[in-house]
């Protein structure tokens, strides 16, 4: 139970190859990736779906993790949302009720929630702050999958290029303050 | 460009680009696209790490939720070698299963001669290792005619470990390649019998062993980089 090895270690052995090492990275950072699949797809079996593909994924490219600029938490997030993501736009049937999906889940704190720096979650919420309610509210729904340009167009009915410069324009706002 | 008549279909910078695919904005052929971008455009890339980054926190706000336990049982079913609970670097299986082939390997020793000939004859390949923290570390250049150079790029001397240098197969079974000097460049003849292992998209990897070289035969330090061999 070597909890205190580092994700990055633990990749590295997965990438090597070593099925205990995979076994840790699973135990250690299932529940988080689950959370995420459940919030974007809001569908249990969905959700077990995409999140069994995740770690699939992660086992057969666990080498490129090597030249990836993220920490591997967020590598492993990055997959697990676009899988989710995916399955979301290729599903025809709207969404069910959140509720629902998380009422029969059984919640415990991620053993990774403590990783990321508090300054960077401070950084994030002041500069979605300085957007207008519109881009903010944009932002943290596409994350989950909710929003698509085509979407939002025909939601507002308004030209696609209206939509795109619209949301563009909130996209540099918040990378220069992000970069500050 | 000024006769484009939509407005906010400008050409966009590359960073919006990949904060608008990091967002899931863009529709099914779109984001493709960026993808295979993505592949071959590491400074893009790395925009696209850039933005899943700073965005991050947006998924730790999200609750953790314990998956069933079918979940793990349909991965390990998956992927065949990582089975729960073992080690396949320590499994008797594997190490009876190492024996078979390097026998059949010796015996098939002409086969492995013509097959790694197709391959290498068309002509080089680089890799570029990369450590999870830094940059590429290593540099490794395979000629036709299998002799493998490599370079340290950044690496820390230590009086007790050396490294050496590992090609990870689709098996996904460790092969040594030899211990490697730390400061200087190395040369190695590939071994006949890893040679056909040696083609594009093979991962390689760094571990840091006894003086000596692994003492098992199977990495048991740590992974100090890893990269894949690209054809040049």
């Amino acid at each position: 139970m070597a909890d205190d090895e580092t994700l990055e270690n633990v990749l590295a052995r997965v990438a090597l190859g070593d099925a205990q090492a995979f076994e840790t990275l699973y135990r250690r950072t299932s529940a988080k990736l689950f959370g995420i699949c459940l919030r974007i797809l809001r569908e249990r079996g969905d959700a077990e779906e995409v999140l069994q593909e995740t770690y699939v994924k992660v086992w057969n490219n666990a080498a490129r993790y090597a030249q990836a600029k993220a920490s591997p938490i967020t590598w492993l997030v990055t997959i697990a949302r676009n899988q989710a993501i995916d399955r979301l736009r290729s599903r025809k049937a709207p969404a069910a009720d959140l509720d629902a999906a998380l009422d029969v889940a059984d919640e415990q704190p991620s053993p990774e929630a403590h990783a990321l720096d508090l300054r960077e979650r401070r950084r994030l919420e002041d500069c979605l702050g300085a957007l207008d309610d519109a881009g903010r509210d944009i932002v943290r729904r596409a994350f989950f999958g909710e929003i698509t340009y085509e979407r939002l167009a025909a939601m507002d009915g308004l030209p696609l290029g209206t939509v795109k410069s619209r949301i563009r324009r909130s996209l540099v706002k918040l990378r220069t303050c992000l970069e500050q | 460009m000024s006769e484009r008549p939509i407005i906010g279909d400008e050409p966009l910078d590359d960073a919006t680009l990949a904060g608008e695919y990091v967002l899931g904005l863009l529709p099914e052929t779109e984001r493709r696209a960026v993808e295979r971008r993505m592949a071959s455009d590491l400074p893009f890339a790395a925009l696209v790490d850039g933005w899943a980054n700073r965005l991050q926190p947006l998924a730790d706000a999200v609750p953790a939720v314990a998956p069933p336990a079918r979940v793990w049982s349909a991965v390990g079913a998956a992927t065949g070698g990582a089975r729960a609970g073992e080690s396949f670097w320590q499994s008797l299986a594997f190490w009876r299963w190492t024996t078979v082939i390097s026998s059949a390997a010796a015996v098939a020793g002409f086969l492995v001669v013509v097959s790694l000939s197709q391959e290498l004859r068309q002509g080089a390949f680089v890799a570029s290792l990369q450590a999870p923290t830094q940059g590429p570390t290593f540099l490794a250049r395979l000629d036709a005619a299998g002799r493998l150079v490599i370079l340290p790029q950044a690496m820390q001397a230590s009086a007790a470990t050396v490294p050496e240098l590992w090609v990870i197969p689709p098996d996904g079974r460790p092969r040594s390649l030899g211990v490697i000097a730390p400061a200087r460049e190395s040369e190695i003849r590939v071994p006949q019998p890893l040679a056909p292992f040696l083609v594009a998209e093979a991962t390689l990897a760094v571990s840091l062993e006894p003086q000596g070289g692994s003492p098992t035969g199977q990495p048991t330090g740590p992974v100090i980089a890893t990269g894949k061999l690209q054809k040049i």
